[in-house]
Order: structure tokens, then sequence, then C-alpha cells
């Protein structure tokens, strides 16, 4: 390859093995445009060539899987026959250097995944891991991302109705920013990217072509560094109003209208869309980038192809009706414009004045990429264990300090800057419950989403702390009475191009995979981000899980605030013993300890329990145990709900751990005191163990084991604490 | 048995509360129509809802340009001759541009979009109101609001407005002078509302409370009044 050639291929991005490649598999040189093409969609990012055939280890197959990995958003069957669509996405670089506009066009982008698989949008949801609070910079980046998801997402109509957010220095310089949205679609109304037809018209509709986000995915799959500001132009600009017109014109554009296929032009724009439409139907497509909608002059051929300029899709529309195709998105004030055509053969060709600029095989151009196998270490460096501390007398103290911890103090005022209730399907919000619940159109049916991930485990050991976000997935859904049933993954990591870093990420997709095993259930897809690092260092491993179950009739939910008179009942068996929590990094200063105490199988047992008394209408509070430990949760409850709760409780070993550690299958349950024998017999047959420890009422959270008091402190005084920093992000 | 009157609830570009108060129509009886804001309602129609949402993107004041789309400038003549009209949230702010109701709905004090479930009590009104049959003087009401820009504003202070104001929150959530969160014009017919009763009518999604006001709607329309 000529040197000048070789060079632009590198500052592209490309490797030379892959340039060689490249220029073996054409049989000659590439053109400047073919190269930009290769660069976008062999980028991490779009072709996933560094983690591919270790995600093939995930379970990808469920009788209720409507649709797997490869499509647009998976989708699952919720009954009465609707299915979610639902998928997750990183918008993890472009947050860092521009908060707003990347957190924003993180949520158009994930909603155009949802829309493309034929389902109407219902919610939002995120999951977010910034700096610490007292850290302008994060907090820069927190009020921004904040901002931006509330910005878009309200704007264009979609309940925001949880998440997860994360304060931890090692997110410092390196926010994760990962959406998940879902949407209700009829099971015979899912959409197909498989161009098909020569001779079909293929149709461009949505926002005009700028240089906005010129090859912003191969931006993606590199690590940030000093001149990451620079990089701003990498970084696309959201138009609700845009998105908003566009969904409504894609969701109305129907077979009967002409539809063959359909794709959003994301990651690498025009190209992957086309490529990859082209590729899944084994045809080639030859795009006129003359007739492409430009907002600027003087574009050139590669930057049309591998814009990533937002709210944008693109058809293959029955010859035909095209004319009438594009009248439709006129309609509704979307541009739209044919722009090429389905041909014989494989090729994806782009055309500009006259000439061919691009000629090269879809299928190379869409699966091509070479698989990376980059070295693993043998081991992952040991972690200390936590420095020996003596426990507190009174828990009064640590709980207070543990409610106003960032991360599991109070996010009410961060919550309201989202709406909650747009679309009429909100059972359960934010801080409402442990997933948010939405409800089926006309039915007292409906479905449980849940997102999270313990990067501060995974830090540690990533393959159980894999597991441990698995399980804490679980919990959540089981205390809305949702079993789990599929998961969408998200996947945060640093480089694998080092050593130990790659060897983190196969711990955490090991983790993914055995776990999902166990639970007998699918990942419907998602996302990879690598090269989450900074100079001063890699992000930990950071799997975010987005879960989906079903509720029979959400008129049992329980909620996560705690009302009055019940009988308190605490399932599982906590574990007195130290482990990586954050009560051990708050009370020993240390980031993590060496134990990472994680156990599945409890949470299943815990989770069928949970479920079946939910759907018998049997309990009225839930609330598992995560980040935190039981006595958190317990006091979350009691903040939540203005009640206070007596509690009396013999056990063996270390007071603090025991109430503040962090294990696996732990939660409480609160019923009717006549519900509470049945309840407890229930618990058994599951292999559950349950106490009854006390009950709820009065003001006041009131602790004793054997006949001293351990813990009696006012619910206005946890409520303090809870909302202390309740502006720490937004 | 009569058929479903008919509501015809407008879409402006950049709606998306619409199939939330069409959804609410439905319930309390009436069979509900979508209009394209270019088009005119149908010439049976009853009752007419301007949705919530973002019309144009609300990239300028919110409203500005939706108050321009022929399907709202049919609205005066509808009104004169009996017809109801109820603006929700940004439906409010569309009413308030196109004069149909008094005053100015300003950016929240403090400033920023807010979602949160609300309480408003009802007052008793100069004119009564086919909104309001079903909401005796005093009830309390919860609704979620959801907007940033719900301040209503009028020159002439609270009391030019107090007749009008069947609505207020039970404390300031935005920055309206008097608490106020709906306004209605000098004939009762015309509705706004800054938070949102067309999502509070299906008990299972958090309260039932908004079910009041379409179904007074229906009384109305039933009973020939409208």
């Amino acid at each position: 390859m000529k040197p000048d050639l070789h060079n632009a291929g590198i500052n592209m991005g490309l490797k030379p093995h892959e340039l060689d490649h490249i220029e073996k598999q054409l049989g000659r040189e590439p053109s400047l445009p073919e190269l930009a093409v290769f660069a976008g969609m062999w980028s991490e990012h779009c072709s996933y060539k560094s983690s591919r055939s270790r995600l093939a280890m995930m379970p990808r197959e469920a009788p209720y899987l409507l649709a797997g990995p490869g499509s647009h958003a998976g989708a699952v069957d919720v009954g009465e026959g609707w299915a979610v669509a639902f998928k997750i996405e990183s918008h993890n670089h472009p947050s860092a250097v521009e908060p707003y506009q990347g957190a924003a066009t993180g949520v158009g982008g994930i909603l155009r995944d949802v829309i493309a698989q034929g389902a109407r949008p219902c919610l939002v949801m995120d999951s977010l891991c910034f700096g610490p609070p007292h850290d302008a910079k994060s907090r820069h980046i927190a009020q921004g991302v904040v901002a931006g998801i509330a910005g878009y997402g309200n704007a264009i109509g979609l309940p925001n109705v949880g998440g997860k957010t994360v304060y931890d220095t090692r997110y410092e310089g390196n926010p994760l920013v990962n959406a998940m949205a879902a949407g209700l679609v009829r099971h015979d109304g899912m959409r197909t990217a498989r161009a098909q037809g020569v001779g079909n018209a293929v149709v461009y509709a949505g926002a005009s072509t700028g240089r906005d986000g010129i090859l912003g995915a191969a931006f993606a799959s590199v690590e940030l560094g000093e001149d990451t500001t620079e990089k701003r132009s990498h970084v696309q600009v959201g138009d609700p109003f845009t998105g908003k017109k566009l969904m409504e014109a894609c969701l109305s554009f129907g077979p009967e209208l002409g539809l063959v296929a359909c794709q959003d032009m994301g990651a690498c724009g025009l190209t992957c869309a086309a490529s990859e439409m082209a590729a899944l139907g084994g045809v080639g497509i030859d795009l006129d980038l003359d007739a492409v909608p430009l907002r600027e002059d003087g574009m050139e051929p590669f930057e049309v192809l591998v814009s990533e300029s937002q709210e944008r899709f693109l058809f293959v529309v029955e010859a035909a009706k095209a004319a009438e195709a594009v009248k439709h998105f006129e309609h509704y004030g979307v541009h739209a414009a044919v722009v090429g055509k389905v041909v014989a053969g494989g090729q994806f060709r782009a055309l500009s004045q006259g000439s061919v600029v691009v000629d090269l095989p879809a299928a190379l151009v869409a699966d091509g990429a070479p698989k990376l196998n980059w070295p693993e270490a043998a081991a992952l460096p040991p972690v200390a264990e936590y420095a020996e501390f003596s426990p507190p007398k009174d828990l009064g103290k640590p709980l207070l300090r543990m409610l106003s911890e960032p991360g599991i103090a109070d996010l009410t005022n961060l919550y309201d800057h989202y709406d909650h209730t747009v679309g009429n399907r909100t059972v359960r919000g934010p801080g409402e419950a442990d997933a948010a619940v939405m409800k089926l159109p006309g039915s007292a049916r409906g479905f449980a989403l849940t997102i999270t991930g313990r990067g501060e485990l995974c830090a540690v050991d990533p393959y159980r702390g894999a597991l441990a976000a698995l399980g804490e997935a679980t919990r959540n859904l089981a205390c809305v009475g949702a079993p789990i049933m599929a998961i969408t993954d998200g996947i945060n990591h640093g480089p694998p191009s080092d050593p130990v870093e790659n060897r983190r990420l196969t711990e955490t997709i090991r983790g993914l995979a055995d776990g999902l095993k166990a639970l007998g259930i699918p990942v419907t897809g998602g996302n990879v981000s690598l090269y989450n690092a900074t100079a001063e260092g890699a992000i930990p491993p950071s799997p975010m899980v987005g879960a989906i179950g079903v509720v029979d009739d959400v008129s049992r939910v329980p909620r996560g605030e705690l009302a009055a008179d019940l009988a308190l009942i605490l399932c599982g068996t906590p574990l007195a013993t130290p482990m990586t929590s954050a009560y051990g990094r708050i009370a020993s200063g240390q980031l993590a300890g060496s134990n990472v105490s994680v156990d599945l199988a409890a949470d299943k047992r815990l989770a069928n329990l949970l479920v079946d008394a939910i759907r018998r209408g049997m309990v009225s509070f839930a609330k598992d145990a995560g980040a935190g430990g039981l006595l958190t949760a317990l006091a979350k409850g009691c903040v939540r709900g203005r009640m206070g709760a007596t509690i009396s409780w013999t056990f063996e070993g270390r007071l603090d751990w025991h109430f503040f550690g962090e294990t696996s299958g732990v939660a409480w349950v609160g019923v009717a005191p006549r519900f509470a024998d049945a309840f407890l017999a229930m618990a058994k047959t599951c292999g559950v163990a349950a106490m009854r420890l006390g009950s709820s009422g009065g003001n006041r959270l009131s602790i004793k084991t054997g006949e001293s008091s351990v813990l009696d402190i006012s619910v206005d005084a946890l409520r303090k604490a809870f909302t202390a920093n309740e502006r720490g992000a937004a | 048995m009569n058929p479903r009157p008919k509501a015809a609830v407008i879409v402006f570009p950049g709606s998306n509360g619409d199939r939330d108060i069409a959804e609410s129509f439905e319930r309390a009886g009436f069979a509900p129509v979508y209009v394209d804001s270019r088009e005119t309602a149908p010439a049976d129609t009853k009752v007419v809802g301007v949705p919530g949402g973002f019309s144009y993107g609300d990239y300028w004041r919110a409203g500005m340009l939706a108050r321009y789309a022929p399907a709202m400038r049919a609205l005066p003549e509808f009104v004169a001759k009996g017809g109801l009209v109820i603006g929700v949230c940004n439906g409010f702010q569309i009413l308030v541009e196109a004069g149909l109701l008094p005053g100015a709905l300003t950016y929240n004090n403090p400033p920023g979009f807010k979602h949160k479930w609300v309480t408003v009590e009802a007052r008793e009104t100069k004119q009564k109101s086919p909104w309001l049959t079903r909401v005796p003087r005093g009830m309390k009401l919860r609704w979620p609001m959801a907007h940033g820009e719900g301040n209503y504003y009028h020159p002439d202070g609270w009391d030019a407005i107090a007749d009008n104001v069947p609505f207020v929150y039970d404390r300031n959530m935005n920055g309206s002078i008097g608490n106020t969160a709906a306004m209605l014009d000098s004939t009762g017919r015309v509705f706004g509302v800054m938070p949102h009763p067309d999502r509070a009518t299906d008990p299972h999604i958090g309260s039932n409370d908004g079910a009041l006001i379409f179904e007074s709607a229906h009384d109305a329309v039933a009973q020939g009044l409208a």
C-alpha cells in the first residue's frame, strides 16, 4: 500500500495487519473513501473484533425469545400478543468530552434501535458511573449527562423509570453512560434489516447529513487522552424534535406502504446501515451519494459515508412504492430521498459525481473484520484483604454514613429532572420499588425492568462481580413479582490491548455466561465498550445488566416503601464476615477487600419465593439487600414510607458485617401479619431461610440483639441523612 | 344507546401527550379522534383536547408556534358555538399563547424541568365550568406535573385571575402566582391545566383523580350542554 494511504488508514484507527488484510482480500489498494468505510466498520465499536468470540459463550436462546443478538434490539414475548424490544447502549467517550450531547445522543441512538425493531418505545433507563461529586470536573460531567438524558427523553416523550448511579474515583475522566430503552411491538409487527428484492429502492429518511460524528465509532474505540477535548467534532448533536417526527413517521411506515427492511443510522452511519442490510440479505446495494440530503456544502464522499449525524434511518422499499414512501415521510415533516437501490451480487457500492468511489463486498465490510486475539494475563493481580478494624457498638453512626453515601443516598432530585409518567404505563417509577414496572395497553398484565452493575465488585473479581450483577437483577425483578427472563448486557471495560484488562474481559464474560446458564435465561443482545481508560488507568470492569420479567398482575406489585403494621421477615442468610462492600470501603478506607460474596443459586431460590408470594397477593413490601447491605435496605424502606420498624434478632458473628455486608439471596419482606406463617412455610418449601424479626410502625427504627439495643433512631434522622446530598449529581 | 361523543385531540409535530389524553377521553366514554394540527376537527366534535408535549420541539417559547396551526385558529369559533376545550401542560401553554386563556406561562422558578406527583386543591370559580361538575370545591386531587415552563404569570396579579383559577397547588411548585395550577376562560368552557389529569385516569398507575375532569365533560355533552 502506498505510504500516504497506509498512514491515512492508521490515522483513522486501522491496524497494520488490517490494512494488509484489506489489500489482500480486495486484490488491490483501497480508495480513501473505502479506507474510511473499513475504519468505521472495523472499529471495535461496530465489529466487536476483540470480544466477539468470547461473547458467543453466552446463551442466546429461549422459546420466548422473538429476536436475539444480531437484531436491532432483542425482543421477548410478554404475553397477550405483545413483545418487548429492549437494548442497552453506551455513550461513554462522547459523554466524557461533551456530556450533554454525548448523553442525549446516547438516548436517541438506543431509541432508534428499538424503533428499527418496529417497537414503539415506552421507557428509558440508565446506568451511570461518575467520579465523586466533590470533584468539580466529575460534577460537571454528571450534571451535563443528567441534563442531556432529560433533555432528549422528556422532549421525545418517554418516561425515565429508573436506573443506577455510581460515584467512584475510578470513573473520574471516563464516566460510563449506559442507556437502556424498551418498546412494545405486536409479535407480527417486528421488522428486519434484511435487504431483499433486486431493484427495490433504498430510501433515506430523517435529518440531513453533516460533519458531526465523523468516524465517531473509531473515536469510541481508542483510549481517552490529553487531546480528547479536540475530539468534540467526533461527538454528534441530538435533536429530539426531529427524532420525534422521525419516530412517528417510521412507526407508521409498515409493509403495506412498501417497507421491506430498515435500519437506523447509528455508529458509522450510512455505511453501516447499507452494508449490514446488504450483507444480511445476501444482496448488493448501490448508493448515490449525490442524492443524500446534506446540511453542509463541500462534503467529501467519505464524510457522507461515515458521518454519524443523528436522527436518520435507511429503508429498503418496494420499487413501485418508493415515491409514495418519500411522501409519507414528508407528511411527517421528515426529509426523505431515494438514495440507492438493491442490486444483484453482494457489493456495497457508492457513487459520487458519476464515478464509483466505493466498491466493496458488503460481507467483508459488515462482518469481515479480522478477530483480534490479544494476549491475556495468566492471572489477575491479587487484591489485599481489608485491614482490621474494630466493629462499632451502635449501628446508628455507620447507618447514617451509609445512607448519605453518594450512590446509596437519595436521588429524587436527580430523577425529578426526568418525566416518569408520560405515556401512561408507569406502575412503579424511580425509587418506588426495586425495579420499574410498566403495564401493557388495556391490561392488568405488565413487565418489569431493572438495570444494574457492580463495578466495585468486578474490580476485585470480574467473574464473581458479573455473577453478582445478575444476582442483583434477579432480586430486583423478584421484589416486584417478576421472574427474570432475559437480559441485555452493556460491557464496559478497559483496553483489551493490556493483557490484564483482556483477562478481566474474559472473566467478566465468563461470569455473565455462567450466570445466565445457572439462571436458565438468554442474553438478547447488547453493547461492548472497550478502551475505557485515562492516563490514570482503566475503569473497573463494569458489565451492566438490563433485565426483564413479566408481571402477571400489576395490582399486586409490592412497594419499596414500608407501610404500617406489617410483619417484617428477613429472607436469606446474611454473612457476618468481611466482604467487598460499601461498608468495608468506608470503614477501612480501602477501595476493596479480597472477598466478593456471591451465590446465584441463593438469589434464584429467593426469587422463586418472592414471585410466588407476590402473585398470591401476600406481599406489601419487598426490598432486596444490595449496596449498603440489609440494614441500609430496611432504612430506605423506612424513609420512603415515612414509617418506623422494630426488629429483634439474635445471631452469631460481627454486628457490622451482619448488617452492612453485601451478599446474595437476602431481602426484606413485609406482609400483613395474617400472611406471616403462610409466607414462612412457603419459604421453607423454596429452600429459603426466613425469619420473622419484627414489625413496622411508629416513627423510629429500633433493633435489639438479645437484650441490648444496637440501633434506635428516628426515621426523620434517617431521612435527613438519606437526602442530605440530594443535590450531589444534579 | 347514543353513539359515543367525539373528542378531537389535536396532534402537533412534537406532541407527546396525545395518546394519554385520548386514552383519558376514551375511558370517560368519548370516541377520541386524532386531528392533524394542519387540519380542523370534524364538524360533529363536541370536545377538543390540546395535548401535552413539546410542540415544534419547544425550542422557542413553549406553545409559541403551535398557536398558528389551522386546528388552533378554528378554536375561537368552536368555543363561541359552545364547544369545550381542555389544554394540558403544553396544551395549556398553547391556549395561553393563542389568547384563549389569560396571562402567560414562563420558566419555572426555581428553573428547570421538574416531574413530581403533586396535590392540587379545587377552588370555587365565578363561572361554573362543565369540566369540573364532578369536582367539589376543596377537593384534593393527585396528578403528576412534568414541565419546565409552568410558572403562571399575570401582569395584574392574583386579584385579576382569582375568580378564574379552579385549581391551586398545595405548595408553590414552579413560581406561579397564587400557586395557580389551572385556568378557565370567562365562559368556563376553556380549561387549561399545567399538571396532568390525563395521566391520572388509571388506578394502576398512581391515581384515578384525573378521570373526574373527563367524566365531567362527558356529563356535559350527554346533557346537551356542549
